[in-house]
């Protein structure tokens, strides 16, 4: 009895112990305030220069927008209330702006403060940056009217020293209050210890662990114990309710909150990682049945309801749909002909169409049933001649006698980079036909193939297993190299691409979707210009400006309902 | 909201149990259970809140006048005819009216009327509450706010269990929280959450999968499968519901009756009835069977009065045939084993079993297939044993490990093994109590493991 009452007054002491050793250090850090960043940067002009960071969310959030305090000095100086950690941050300059130099950026209030005269790791939209001797010089694509960059900051810079809102204060004082309370208790009453000697530890500690688990969003809210990871959900997550009674209705308040409170429950991608391992290692199953599928040989799909009802034979066209893509795409390609162009469509197959056999049998298509794409072929085919490239059944057949070969990533949608190569000779091979002046595909032996694993599988970030379960990528590269470069001309909206290969001729415009990023060097190696538009849109106005000798539509399987409702719609 | 949610599990309950906890006094308390039980309704209905306050103040109205007048018959039916009236509005009306224009009768266009969640049970409560007034069972509730956590009680709200009034009148005013029950409370609130999330959603995905699949492709040992899974998720998500609010009620230092008896250990329809949706079945023998006449004046009335009770207990469950069906058809067994099948079923242990069963799993079918003519078809594939074609989906093509492993153990919880297993060393009861802790904990925790998954919505791509 006496060990039970030590023990428990131990704990309760540890408890207030704890919770002052808190408040305190909490009072001591009070004081450090916000990160300043401050950008020695010179222009022709004074001008505005707007930054953005990353705070573990999204890059380009408009809330995280900010101007200079001082334009009329060349030390631009931001102040960020209060951010968790910059891990990244992105300097837009003027929209119009055509050179300038940036000599350093400086960031203070981080707890390694950091200054950056050059820049480790960096991307780039709409600008050319030359490095030197005194800092870097900035010039604007004149193409491109949103110019940016976004310099990575190394991790052990990136962390903030803890500062606090009204909000923190107030917990400070509650700890205090709470503190007071458990002394008062303990002194005055004793009747927390009466439930300490009279009930068994096994209650005690399911009451404990219940009480615990209940309240780790609180408690997380106010001891800060874990930090959750940046989202890798690859959505906008929901955002906090604002109370406009005006416009919405209450109902609203409650479901958007309740929506962000899951989005933001700071334990959810963890837990979410931890039951994928514990279905996927311990039953082989997927854990979003409606996400995800997992096949045999451990092969993953997408769980789309394109994979359940195009795949099973659900969906089909029906004639008149046939008929109206048809004539859209007949429409599309007299236009395209009378500026004397070349017009070819290709649709990619998904993985479950070159990997069928691994789908579960639950999803296996029923036989004689066509799919939508071989719907479209037969139609195109039959119809209007041989711009439709049937890359497919390449695939379906190089699989068939290379299995060993992977053409789709174990774990992600797209086709891999030796898919994509097979995709490519397809493609030129049919391009030679009618052009030879671009030359014939790349044989297997005139590339190089260098193998390495990333962490980006799609399927697998799904669950967050991307981190077990990496991507075996090939890096296919001309074993005689091409002098290629290439300058991005898109926005966020509609990316462009643009590779400019002296060595090539002619011009290819591609309206393209993701499945062409494993192949845009290969094409590029044929063409003075290639132009990678990723959009499915085959936009007129595009074609004039950029007057090219062949226009591709790339538009993968999974896409093709989209495709449809692109063509009728435009 | 529901309680496998993120936010009733980490924001809501914890915050109304700690709120609970630190103030002393039952006025307070019961003012924070009403506020909070209001919240929970409005948070998934919004203004709809304001009927479930409508209705307990014509309860409340007409339970006073049948208590304080001598026309207590008279404020007693204008009690009845309000609820009903509210029930019907809401949740029969849309069914009537589009019965009378299928049939011909009449043509009324009419809006399409919202069913505001839990109104079956919420007027059962009120009900309850005016009829205990009437009896004499219940003093009537002078303070309307009492009345009103009565029905709004958040841990029975929006799918019960039905509590007659004068099971908890007395708690709502001296009632004590105890370690030993706010533990017991935890313990059946894990195992409730465990069996809805972990047994009843993935016996539901199952039967999902199996009864949405196209009859054609699969052969009679799917069909089983799927009415299996089926009678086993709706025994487990209810019956997990009611174990959560029983477990809730317990934390606040209310008890509730048991809602499930191991229903499906039955050996009679009758016995079923009495293990199932308990709460339901004494709601109805309380205030209708026995009102009625029950069994006391004569077969035919007996026989009369279950196929009445049957059929309102197959209506109340939703608005459609196929409830209704579903309803004669119990009654029908009802009076079937009281005509004569319940000699034959005591004498025969393991035959009557079977026949419970299958009984039971005809009636799921009807339950869960709305169609009756896709019923009829269910029902000739369950008994297609020699098909003219060989099907395309076999067992297996549905089962995965997980689900062999959930079937069954949902099967094995479906018997109550504590009866038989009685642990009498005080050495082997110490170390289960540490097993059946490590136990509850590690099922709570793989419950809110599958809960926050399935609020997690990744997309592969933005630019689809």
């Amino acid at each position: 009895m006496r060990l039970k009452y030590f023990l428990g007054v131990s704990v309760i002491g540890f408890l207030f112990v704890y919770l002052l050793i808190f408040a305190c250090r909490r009072l001591l850090v009070i004081k450090e305030g916000n990160v300043k960043i401050t950008i020695k940067y010179k222009a022709r002009k004074t001008e505005d220069l707007s930054i953005y960071w990353d705070d573990g969310s999204n890059l380009s959030q408009d809330k995280h927008k900010t101007k200079a305090t001082d334009t009329l000095t060349h030390d631009y100086v931001f102040e960020i209330r209060q951010p968790k950690t910059i891990t990244k941050l992105r300097i837009d300059p003027y929209d119009t702006f055509s050179s300038a130099i940036i000599y350093n950026v400086t960031i203070s209030g981080t707890k390694i403060p950091y200054n950056i005269n050059r820049f480790d790791t960096f991307q780039t939209s709409g600008l050319t940056i030359i490095k030197l001797s005194l800092g870097y010089l900035l010039l604007r694509n004149p193409t491109n009217f949103d110019p940016w960059f976004i310099i990575n900051i190394p991790a052990k810079n990136a962390e903030v020293y803890p500062c606090y809102s009204f909000k923190d204060k107030a917990i400070i004082v509650l700890c205090f209050i709470l503190t007071f309370f458990f002394l008062f208790i303990v002194v005055k009453r004793k009747i927390w210890f009466h439930i300490l000697y009279e009930t068994p530890f096994v209650t005690q500690a399911l009451i404990a662990g219940f009480i615990f688990i209940i309240t780790s969003y609180w408690t997380n809210s106010i001891f800060e114990y874990y930090t959750p990871p940046p989202s890798i959900e690859n959505r906008k997550l929901t955002q906090k309710p604002n109370i406009d009674t005006l416009r919405y209705k209450p109902e609203y308040y409650f479901d958007t909150y309740a929506s962000w409170f899951s989005d933001y429950f700071p334990f959810r991608q963890k837990i979410v990682h931890y039951n994928s391992v514990l279905k996927v290692g311990l039953f082989d199953v997927s854990p979003m049945p409606n996400e995800l599928i997992i096949g045999d040989n451990f092969e993953f799909f997408t769980a789309n309801s394109f994979v359940q009802d195009d795949f099973t034979g659900k969906k089909i066209f029906s004639e008149n749909e046939l008929n109206v893509m048809d004539w859209a795409i007949e429409t599309k390609r007299t236009y395209i002909k009378a500026h004397h162009i070349d017009f070819y469509l290709m649709i990619p197959p998904a993985k479950q169409t070159v990997y069928h056999k691994q789908m579960p049998n639950l999803f296996q298509a029923q036989e004689g049933n066509l799919k939508l794409w071989q719907q479209v072929r037969n139609r195109l085919q039959l119809d209007t001649g041989n711009f439709y490239i049937d890359v497919a059944d390449s695939l379906i057949d190089y699989y068939a006698t290379h299995p060993e070969k992977r053409v789709f990533y174990q774990y992600d949608i797209h086709w891999s980079e030796w898919g994509a190569f097979k995709g490519y000779q397809v493609l030129m091979n049919r391009i030679y036909k009618d052009h030879p002046e671009y030359g014939k595909p790349l044989r297997e032996d005139e590339i190089k193939v260098d193998t390495f694993y990333d962490d980006q599988a799609d399927l697998a970030k799904l669950i967050v297993l991307n981190q077990k379960l990496k991507r075996e990528k090939y890096l296919i590269t001309p074993i005689i190299k091409d002098s290629i470069t290439e300058t991005f001309a898109g926005d966020k909206r509609i990316p462009i691409f643009i590779d400019h290969n002296p060595a090539g001729k002619g011009t290819i415009l591609v309206f393209r979707d993701s499945y062409s990023e494993e192949w845009r060097n290969l094409i590029a190696h044929h063409f003075k210009e290639s132009i990678f538009i990723w959009d499915y849109h085959i936009d007129t106005k595009t074609i004039e400006k950029y007057k090219p000798d062949i226009v591709l539509q790339e538009n993968s399987e999974m896409l093709i309902l989209y495709l449809f409702e692109k063509l009728i719609t435009d | 909201m529901v309680f496998s949610s993120v936010i009733f599990l980490f924001f809501f309950f914890p915050v109304v149990l700690f709120g609970y906890y630190l103030i002393k006094n039952i006025t307070v308390k019961n003012v924070l259970l009403l506020l909070s039980s209001l919240l929970f309704y409005a948070w998934g209905e919004g203004i709809l809140v304001l009927l479930v306050v409508l209705s307990a103040f014509i309860n409340y109205a007409c339970g006073y006048f049948v208590a304080v007048t001598n026309r207590k018959k008279l404020f007693l039916t204008i009690g009845v005819i309000l609820n009903l009236s509210l029930l019907i509005y809401y949740k029969y009306f849309g069914f009537l009216i589009e019965n009378l224009d299928h049939f011909k009768f009449i043509h009324i266009h009419h809006a399409t009327i919202i069913l505001p969640i839990g109104i079956s049970f919420f007027t059962f409560h009120g009900l309850s509450y005016l009829i205990d007034i009437y009896r004499g069972t219940s003093k009537v509730q002078k303070n309307f706010f009492n009345l009103l956590l009565y029905i709004t009680f958040f841990p029975q709200l929006v799918a019960g269990p039905i509590i007659r009034y004068h099971d908890v009148a007395d708690q709502l005013l001296n009632r004590e929280s105890t370690v030993d029950k706010t533990a017991e409370g935890i313990r059946r609130f894990i195992i409730g959450l465990a069996k809805k999330i972990l047994i009843a959603n993935q016996l539901g995905a199952l039967a999902d999968q199996i009864l949405n699949t196209d009859l054609n492709l699969y052969g009679y040992k799917v069909a089983w499968l799927g009415i299996l899974a089926y009678a086993l998720q709706i025994y487990y998500d209810f019956s997990g519901y009611s174990d959560m609010a029983i477990g809730m009620a317990k934390m606040f230092g209310f008890e509730f009756l048991e809602n499930f008896n191991f229903p499906y250990i039955s050996r009679s329809i009758r016995e079923f009835w009495s293990r199932w949706h308990i709460s339901l079945s004494n709601w109805f023998r309380d205030y209708l069977y026995i009102p009625l006449g029950g069994s006391r004046k004569g077969e035919f009335v007996t026989y009369r009065n279950l196929i009445i009770v049957f059929f309102l207990t197959g209506l109340w469950h939703g608005a459609s045939w196929s409830f209704i069906i579903w309803g004669f058809y119990h009654g029908f067994f009802m009076v079937m084993e009281r005509l004569f099948l319940s000699k034959y079923l005591d004498r025969h242990k393991i035959f009557s079993h079977l026949y419970a069963l299958t009984v039971l799993f005809f009636s799921w079918v009807l339950f869960r297939i709305e169609d009756f003519k896709q019923d009829l078809l269910f029902f000739r594939k369950m008994f297609s044993f020699f098909p003219a074609k060989e099907s395309k989906l076999h067992v297996m093509a549905f089962m995965n490990s997980e689900y062999w492993l959930v079937l069954a153990i949902a099967i094995l919880l479906c018997i109550p093994w504590q009866r038989f297993v009685v642990i009498k060393k005080p050495v082997l009861t110490g170390v289960m109590s540490y097993v059946q802790l490590v136990f509850l904990i590690s099922i709570f925790l793989l419950s809110i493991m599958s809960v926050i998954t399935d609020t997690y919505n990744p997309f592969i791509y933005y630019r689809f």
